[in-house]
């Protein structure tokens, strides 16, 4: 006997419509990293939320486990984003407010640890 | 938009590397009694594949609605995917 194959809806896209298409070279690595970053978060949401194979749909609490994942991920990402460029820009002003683990720039003359 | 269809080529790509590693991971347990794939992982992959499709078309549609909500998401996400070097136009 065989099994059903799996359940797909008629009108399923895959990707999303980004919202605005790349229309030259500098918007291309943008677009690129938005297409990654939905990539990554597809399989790390699936791989964390998704345990159940006794059945081709998910379950309610499966998509309630990737709304949240969904939204932890992108705060993280955010999150992560901030704090990088703070530290960067501490880098840059010559480590005046810098954390502990950034190493200082050569030529910098205060090598004060915050 | 020529660029644009390549990038989409390449997106897939690595929508289905990222699925079949996931799937692999989930339904094929690393003890190999027999060269052949079992009754149980087929099915298992059969779904699997079915799930992770509509796992990505959930993600992309609350993806879609929060980039419609949030001017400067994309600027965020580009940022964290690209390392903080992408400068929105």
């Amino acid at each position: 006997m065989e099994e059903s194959s799996p359940s797909s809806s008629p009108n399923r896209s895959t990707t999303p419509t980004p919202p605005t298409l790349p229309v030259n070279e500098d918007q291309v690595a943008t677009f690129r990293s938005f297409f990654q970053t939905y990539n990554r978060i597809s399989e790390y949401c699936f791989r964390t939320c998704v345990w159940d194979f006794g059945t081709p749909s998910l379950r309610a609490r499966e998509e309630r486990c990737l709304n949240r994942c969904t939204s932890h991920y992108l705060q993280m990402t955010k999150e992560i984003g901030h704090v990088f460029a703070e530290g960067q820009t501490n880098l840059m002003l010559g480590g005046a407010a810098a954390p502990p683990v950034v190493e200082p720039v050569l030529g910098s003359e205060t090598t004060s640890v915050a | 938009m020529k660029l644009v269809q390549d990038l989409e080529i390449e997106m897939m790509t690595d929508m289905y590397a990222r699925l079949t590693n996931a799937c692999h991971k989930k339904c094929v347990p690393p003890k190999y009694r027999e060269p052949d794939l079992q009754k149980g992982e087929s099915v298992c992959i059969d779904r699997c594949v079915a799930k992770y499709l509509d796992v990505h078309e959930k993600i992309g549609k609350k993806l879609t609605e929060i980039s419609m909500r949030d001017q400067d998401f994309q600027q965020r996400v580009g940022a964290g995917g690209g390392g903080g070097l992408a400068t929105p136009s």
